[in-house]
């Protein structure tokens, strides 16, 4: 089961991963207002059926009460009859001297709709007077049927029988009708003494049935039924499958209910059932509606409501995607935007539109976007500079002038016998330009600059024929560590051009090397005229340089410059040089470097070919 | 725009139009309890040539007819039991389209050929035909006939004379009755003969020749009609034989009443009459029936009125 779930996650989560915005906004708005709906949906549907149900009930009840009414109306004239039969004729006449067959005759024609026959008993059974028909069959004993024994028993009721087949009176056409018998302890008169008899009123039961034959419950598929108090049936429209045992009925049951509606199950089908208790009788009549047929009326309406939920889902659906879309189309032109961005292209359109976060989204790409150009552009330029840098120290490298003054010297030298000191000069010739190349890195040992500058003043001493002399001096253990390559020598060229020149054997240059807290200091000093405070400020302003774009050639500065700018731009704003000079007193530029050991020396380390 | 469109034809139009369309259909759509089958045409052949003596069984035909959404045709006979009429009827109610026929034979073997051959279902009583295709619905003849004799034999000594009314000329279910119930008389010792009626001769004159000629301890007759001849023959007699019978008419009843008959053996005329049209439409319908034997009941006089004996005797007037 955990297994189970788990796996439902996993691709819950993977169809959350694959689908878009708008689908999820979508299928969100969806799954919720049909949930919403289904639930109002639901307990509409379940008050509606508690309706119904009481409505049912209510409208069985109604018609219970109306056809109770009319059953009651009924056995109460025929109770009047009996009445009328016993006080009016009965009473009033002594067996004696009267006939009570004559007033009997009349009340019968008066109610010949409703009678099968009217007849008076003495105690002992014998007939006295009946109507219509008077002989009685030789087969019959009265004073042993129900009817009668109860009537002298119960001498103060009267009392009804269920249905029977009148069986009491000769009919010469064979006729065997179904009555319900009403009976009557009566006093009977016989030359003025008292007797008891039994009245018998037999009513049609077709009477009976007129009541309740044409009563529909629930359009038809409910019916009603009359049962006596011990659940025989009295009435039932169809009795006489009941009778053929073709057909069952709950009466029995049914008598047990007490007034009102009930729910009962009967041969596997569910219905409601309503007992109405007729009066004085102790009848009961019931009223049975199939649940099935209570809902068919209704199977219009609910169709009806069901297609409204269904039309209302699909408008939620509708509106749900057209919402969202709505929602989503600014998120997916950024989307796009990005992508086109992502693609190279270089106008793009970030203005989106939608709400104030999407909005506020789509500035911050712009602006994103905007600075990385900015840097972009910022890191092109800064590497064209460095470039250039480079290409400098390169061309200052190969400065054909340094160059074809050296190999002059040489030659000079050779023509005048100073092997030696020729031998020695294309030497350190030979060692500067093999520590320049530095098999093209461009980050070398402190120890191989200082000894790039040992060469270098080697040469320009022996073209300056001794007019300064120069040291070079380091701090122990600085040697070893790094720095780009070809920083000291453009400033011993400047010292050396604008410091010795018109030095006279007397000029010095001092090269020291030594460390400063985290950084390297390489300090260069001269002993030559100095400079005045706005040349130096000038010296190291790159602004300076570009009023002078044809400044070229020792003395410019360039080489100043380029150094400068070349150590900022690999070690930063904080490294650099820095130049203090006075007229007269000499000048010392101070290189300020990382202190950078080999490892260190590997980020800023780019190997040429 | 017309992708947009398209869009919304799909996403809105289509499904609407689609829900609709079921709306429609299933708002029309008659419901289960508000269906009505088609009326069915059942033709009721009898054999008699009125149907006052099956009064019962019409009620219990037309109770189911109204339940079922049938349409009866009663047809009689001009003159009862004639073959070759009912032959020509039940041939014409065929062509004529019914969809059913609920036959009470004249005579078995001469109207096989037509049941085995008919288009439409047929549904017998009184006479099992269900050789020839048919579904008969009644009692169990020959266990009638033996029952009724069995009760019959209290009323003749061993040795004593019963007079069976052979009334109908034919191969039918009645005379299974009389063969069975003289085979269990003649087992009991008891002499039998029988009474057919001549050519052109009634039943009452026939039985009245018998009566001249030898009187019978005891009569059986086998149908109701044979019955009521039997008990309006001996009646007047001074002391008449008894009269054991089969069926249950008002006439019958009255007689069992009087005493002129002693006893009967009745089934449940509204029941065999409902339960043949219910079978035929089922049939028509194309149902599966289910037919099980009728049961039957001796009646008494003493019993007749019991609550169970006067539902089978007489049934709810409607």
């Amino acid at each position: 089961m955990a297994a189970w779930f788990r796996s439902l996650l996993q691709r819950w989560r993977a169809l959350y991963g694959r689908s878009s915005i708008q689908m999820i906004l979508s299928a969100s708005f969806t799954a919720v207002a049909v949930a919403g709906m289904l639930f109002l949906g639901l307990a509409l549907f379940l008050r509606f059926s508690s309706t119904t149900n009481a409505q049912a009930a209510e409208n069985s009840q109604r018609v219970l009460a109306q056809v109770n009414l009319n059953l009651d109306a009924y056995l109460r004239s025929m109770m009047r009859v009996s009445d009328t039969a016993y006080y009016r004729v009965i009473k009033d006449t002594d067996l004696a001297e009267d006939s009570l067959t004559e007033p009997l005759e009349l009340l019968y024609e008066n109610n010949r709709d409703a009678l099968v026959s009217i007849s008076v008993f003495s105690a002992e059974g014998e007939l006295i007077a009946a109507s219509p028909l008077a002989e009685l069959k030789n087969s019959v004993t009265p004073a042993l049927q129900s009817w009668f024994t109860t009537a002298m028993e119960q001498i103060e009721n009267l009392h009804f029988s269920t249905p029977h087949v009148q069986d009491l009176f000769v009919d010469p056409d064979y006729r065997y009708r179904w009555v319900v018998s009403l009976s009557r302890q009566v006093e009977l008169t016989r030359s003025g003494a008292i007797e008891s008899g039994v009245l018998l009123v037999d009513m049609s039961f077709s009477g009976i049935e007129q009541i309740c034959k044409d009563v529909e419950l629930a359009s038809g598929s409910g019916y009603l039924y009359l049962i006596d108090g011990d659940g025989e049936i009295i009435y039932h429209p169809r009795q006489q499958l009941l009778y053929a045992g073709l057909q069952e009925e709950n009466n029995l049951v049914a008598a047990s209910y007490p007034d009102g509606t009930h729910r009962e199950t009967f041969q596997d089908q569910e219905r409601q059932v309503t007992v109405k208790t007729v009066g004085y009788t102790g009848w009961k009549l019931v009223g049975v509606m199939p649940v099935d047929g209570i809902w068919d009326n209704y199977s219009q309406v609910f169709l009806f409501f069901l297609f409204i939920v269904l039309f209302s889902v699909f408008l939620l659906i509708f509106v749900n995607l057209r919402l969202s879309e709505w929602i989503t189309a600014p998120m997916k032109k950024l989307d796009r935007a990005v992508k086109e961005l992502e693609a190279g292209r270089e106008d793009v359109d970030f203005d989106v539109g939608g709400p104030h976060e999407v909005e506020h989204l789509s500035h911050s790409i712009r602006s994103m976007v905007s600075t990385m150009r900015h840097l972009t552009e910022d890191i092109i330029e800064q590497e064209e500079q460095k470039r250039r840098s480079e290409l400098d120290v390169l061309q200052s490298q190969i400065n054909p002038h340094f160059l074809y003054n050296t190999l002059d010297s040489v030659v000079w030298m050779t023509e005048n016998g100073r092997t030696q000191d020729a031998v020695v000069m294309i030497t350190s010739l030979a060692r500067f330009f093999r520590i320049s190349l530095s098999r093209g890195s461009n980050i070398i040992p402190i120890a191989d600059e200082l000894e790039h500058a040992r060469h270098y003043l080697t040469i320009q001493k022996m073209r300056f024929k001794n007019k300064f002399s120069a040291s070079i001096t380091a701090e122990d253990g600085v040697e070893s560590l790094f720095t780009i390559k070809l920083i000291v020598q453009p400033i011993l060229e400047n010292a050396i051009y604008h410091g010795m020149t018109y030095a006279d054997g007397d000029g010095e240059i001092a090269v020291r090397a030594f460390r400063e807290g985290q950084d390297v200091l390489i300090e260069v000093s001269d002993n030559g005229p100095g400079m005045p405070e706005e040349v130096v400020a000038r010296l190291l302003d790159p602004v300076a340089q570009t009023d002078r774009p044809n400044a070229k050639g020792s003395g410019s500065g360039i080489g100043l410059r380029n150094v400068h700018r070349r150590i900022q731009l690999t070690f930063g704003a904080a490294y650099g040089l820095t130049i203090t000079s006075e007229p007269d007193a000499g000048t010392t530029v101070r290189i300020r470097l990382p202190a950078l050991d080999e490892e260190a020396a590997k980020r800023y380390r780019k190997e040429g070919p | 725009m017309t992708g947009m469109k398209r869009k919304i034809l799909l996403q809105l139009v289509a499904p609407l139009l689609s829900l609709c369309v079921l709306f429609l259909l299933l708002a029309t759509a008659p419901s289960g309890t508000s269906r009505r089958l088609e009326l069915l045409e059942v033709s009721v052949l009898l054999r008699e040539s009125d149907s006052t003596a099956r009064a019962a069984t019409r009620q219990g035909m037309e109770q189911a007819a109204a339940d079922l959404g049938a349409e009866l045709r009663f047809l009689i006979l001009t003159e009862a039991n004639q073959v070759e009429e009912q032959q020509t009827i039940f041939s014409q109610e065929i062509e004529a389209g019914a969809d059913a026929i609920v036959l009470i034979p004249t005579d078995r073997t001469a109207l096989a050929e037509d049941v085995a051959s008919a288009s439409v279902p047929v549904v017998t009583l009184e006479t099992d035909m269900s050789q020839q295709q048919a579904v008969y619905v009644g009692v169990d003849n020959q266990e009638m006939g033996e029952t009724l004799a069995q009760a019959a034999l209290n009323g003749v000594a061993v040795g004593g004379q019963v007079l069976l009314l052979d009334s109908l000329p034919g191969d039918t279910g009645v005379h299974e009755r009389l063969q069975s119930a003289a085979d269990a008389l003649l087992a009991a010792d008891r002499a039998v003969s029988v009474c057919r009626p001549g050519d052109g001769q009634s039943l009452e004159t026939a039985l009245k020749g018998a009566l001249a000629t030898q009187m019978p301890d005891l009569i059986l007759a086998f149908e109701a009609a044979a019955l009521e001849t039997a008990a309006r023959t001996i009646e007047p007699l001074e002391a008449p034989p008894l009269l054991y019978g089969m069926g249950a008419t008002n006439t019958v009843a009255a007689y069992l009443e009087q005493g002129t008959i002693t006893a009967i053996a009745a089934q449940n005329e509204f029941a065999a009459g409902y339960l043949a049209v219910q079978t035929a439409v089922q049939m028509a319908r194309e149902k599966v029936p289910h037919v099980e034997t009728l049961t039957f009941t001796i009646v008494r006089k003493e019993t007749m009125y019991g609550p169970d004996y006067q539902k089978l005797l007489f049934p709810v007037t409607r």
